[in-house]
């Protein structure tokens, strides 16, 4: 899309693109934002993307607050003020006091399967006993072992995010690792597999965002990272494979880290009412390909669109929010991991509700705010797979955070 | 702020009362690989390999995809390859053969309910595996797996043959069932040997059985292919010959 747009690109070549946003009823009022921001996100989204190599981490930020994946993982209109700079920079100068937050969150996440593979675990040992005193044969318990096993991956991580954000500036330091182990009695090729893959991304990241004018503001964020992503299938069948994985210098190999510093640019739209407010964001993610030492495979340039409505008092918020991430498919993923939706409530500051949809899979969540700490709880399901329902994860998160 | 309240509540309860199901699945149009794949994931193999079939015929350089097409026959034929790889674990000795003998062997990798029409998706499944070309097989991925995968397939696809046919039982060929095998049936024993004993791993212990009975059938004293099968069976052509079936 607007690949032979003029460059700057006139009114009515917008207008032929459809990327043009209207709003009538305050056309006047913000006609000039709302074409500095259709101007920016035309200019942006001709930008080209020069490889075709895919990392594991796709249209998803490298980390997300938790509390935003119980809210459908749309954050590019409005996300937790403790991973605001990761998820749209250009939503900081709307956070009201000059200080918004110093503190640090803890995450621990693991899937439903792991959760019930242990409890049948530890029925199997109770039962195990008695099994014992009744002779069981040993193979039968092999083979309804091997049988769980390949009946549930395993899925679990941490992440931590401690950080300083300010209406105009903000530095963040953050962790994430994620392993995830699956067998499959079909893998790639066929045969029966056991896949192991890791999300293991740290860093440290720097934003800076203003208001251009008063509903308009935009934000960029640097972001130095260390990312590893390994990915490995190991076929039953491949003892060549299992041989050369079984080494240490293989497993470097393939568990390698890649160093790379990237930027992200976002821009937001900020129609405020007494009672209900409007937004429109665009964000670039990975700005000219966030490229990595070593065999690290880049992030690639993304470029994500948002909206979301808000109704509120002076103390309560709702926010209904859809993301459309990497609209131009770089990473050639189906529609449905690319879009992203959720509803968020506030109430009196303290309490935050949270429901949406995301990669199409329901989300749930709770958020319990004490002033200097604060703890909630997530549930959402992640799909591996290619279509839906072809490799889902079911997680749930506990977190907790301490600051002000 | 109630109204919002009971709005978010209101999608939340739609969202639960919906499940865990991912939403997206009726606006998803699947292409013929993913539906390959999710029939295959759902056992249901006849249907999966028809359509790997149908992808492999639209592209034929797919060649990646002809060892998971080879899996959805041999699961059509009611071969796992887990099961296989598990008893193989469980007790590597006994199931190669190379110490009970093929005939030992058959009655553990035959599958249950073994019909001329399963035997035919399995020998499909050799068929398949060696459609792909040595210079391609020679650098991919998969090429160790595809070369267990042929001596599996075709192991299996000469047991239930063998079965079949002579309606082997416990490691004993029925003497009613050898008497009235014809000379197609002897041939088609005696060839399945033979492609057992030349695809696949030429290392592992159950291809070389399976080479070693077809040197052997074929050296047996005979006029005809099925003489000398009956010849072999019977252990006329000496007591090492027949060990290796018979142990």
């Amino acid at each position: 899309m607007g690949q032979n747009l003029p460059i700057p690109p006139t009114e009515e070549s917008l207008l032929q693109t459809g990327c043009y946003i209207q709003f009538e009823s305050d056309r006047r009022q913000f006609g000039c934002a709302y074409r500095m921001f259709a101007t920016m996100v035309i200019l942006l989204s001709t930008l080209s993307v020069a490889t075709v190599a895919y990392a594991r981490k796709t249209n998803q930020t490298v980390v997300e607050d938790p509390f935003d994946k119980a809210a459908g993982g749309a954050t590019l209109t409005r996300a937790t003020r403790e991973n605001v700079m990761i998820a749209n920079p250009a939503l900081m100068p709307y956070g009201g006091a000059l200080h918004r937050w110093l503190g640090t969150q803890f995450t621990f996440l693991c899937n439903k399967e792991s959760i019930d593979f242990l409890r049948s675990m530890v029925q199997s040992t109770q039962s195990g006993d008695e099994a014992a005193a009744e002779e069981e044969s040993s193979s039968d318990d092999s083979a309804e072992l091997i049988e769980r096993v390949f009946d549930t991956p395993i899925h679990a991580g941490m992440q931590n995010i401690t950080g300083w954000t300010l209406n105009n500036f903000g530095v963040e330091i953050f962790a994430r690792a994620e392993l995830d182990i699956e067998a499959n009695e079909f893998g790639k090729y066929g045969a029966p597999e056991v896949r192991f893959g890791a999300d293991i991304y740290a860093g440290g990241a720097a934003s800076a965002a203003l208001r251009l004018i008063q509903p308009l503001s935009v934000g960029v964020t640097a972001k130095y990272l260390a990312v590893a992503e390994p990915d490995i299938g190991v076929s039953l069948l491949d003892t060549e494979e299992i041989s050369k994985l079984s080494s240490a210098e293989g497993m470097q190999e393939a568990a390698s880290y890649g160093y790379g510093l990237g930027y992200d640019g976002g821009a937001l739209l900020f129609l405020q009412g007494e009672t209900i407010d409007y937004r429109l964001a665009v964000k670039i993610e990975d700005f000219g390909n966030t490229t990595f030492t070593g065999t690290q495979a880049p992030f690639l340039q993304q470029m994500h669109i948002g909206t979301g409505v808000t109704f509120h008092n002076s103390v309560d918020s709702l926010h209904l929010a859809v993301d459309y991430r990497d609209y131009q498919a770089v990473y050639e993923e189906p529609m449905f991991k690319r879009v992203y939706a959720g509803a968020r409530l506030s109430l009196r500051e303290y309490v935050g509700l949270a429901t949406g949809l995301y990669q199409g899979y329901p989300t749930f969540g709770a958020r319990l705010d004490l002033i200097f700490f604060k703890l909630g709880i997530t549930s959402y399901t992640k799909e591996l797979g290619e279509y839906p329902g072809a490799n889902p994860r079911s997680i749930y998160e506990a977190y907790f955070m301490t600051g002000f | 702020m109630l109204r919002p309240l009971i709005f978010l509540i209101t999608i939340a309860v739609s969202t639960i009362h919906c499940g865990t199901d991912n939403k997206a699945e009726p606006y998803v149009d699947l292409t013929d690989e993913q539906k390959a794949r999710k029939a295959l994931d759902a056992e249901e193999y006849e249907d999966a390999a028809e359509l790997y079939a149908q992808v492999i015929e639209d592209d034929p350089e797919r060649y990646d995809l002809f060892p998971i097409y080879a899996t959805a026959l041999a699961g059509a034929g009611g071969v796992s390859l887990l099961g296989v790889v598990m008893d193989q674990l469980a007790n590597s000795a006994s199931a190669s053969g190379a110490d009970t003998g093929v005939l030992g062997m058959i009655d553990k990798i035959v599958p249950a309910d073994a019909t001329r029409e399963k035997a035919e998706f399995v020998d499909q499944a050799v068929e398949v595996l060696n459609g792909i070309p040595a210079e391609v097989l020679e650098g991919a991925a998969y090429r160790v797996g595809v070369s267990l995968q042929l001596t599996i397939y075709s192991s299996v696809y000469t047991a239930m043959i063998m079965d079949l046919i002579l309606t082997i039982d416990a490691g004993t060929v029925s003497p009613e069932a050898l008497a009235a095998m014809t000379p197609e049936d002897a041939a088609l024993i005696l060839d399945a040997f033979l492609q057992a004993g030349s695809v696949g791993d030429p290392d592992s212990p159950m291809t070389q059985a399976m080479s070693q009975a077809a040197t052997q059938i074929e050296g047996m004293e005979g006029e005809t292919t099925a003489d000398k099968l009956r010849n072999y069976l019977n252990g006329g052509g000496g007591s090492s010959n027949s060990q290796s079936l018979h142990q």
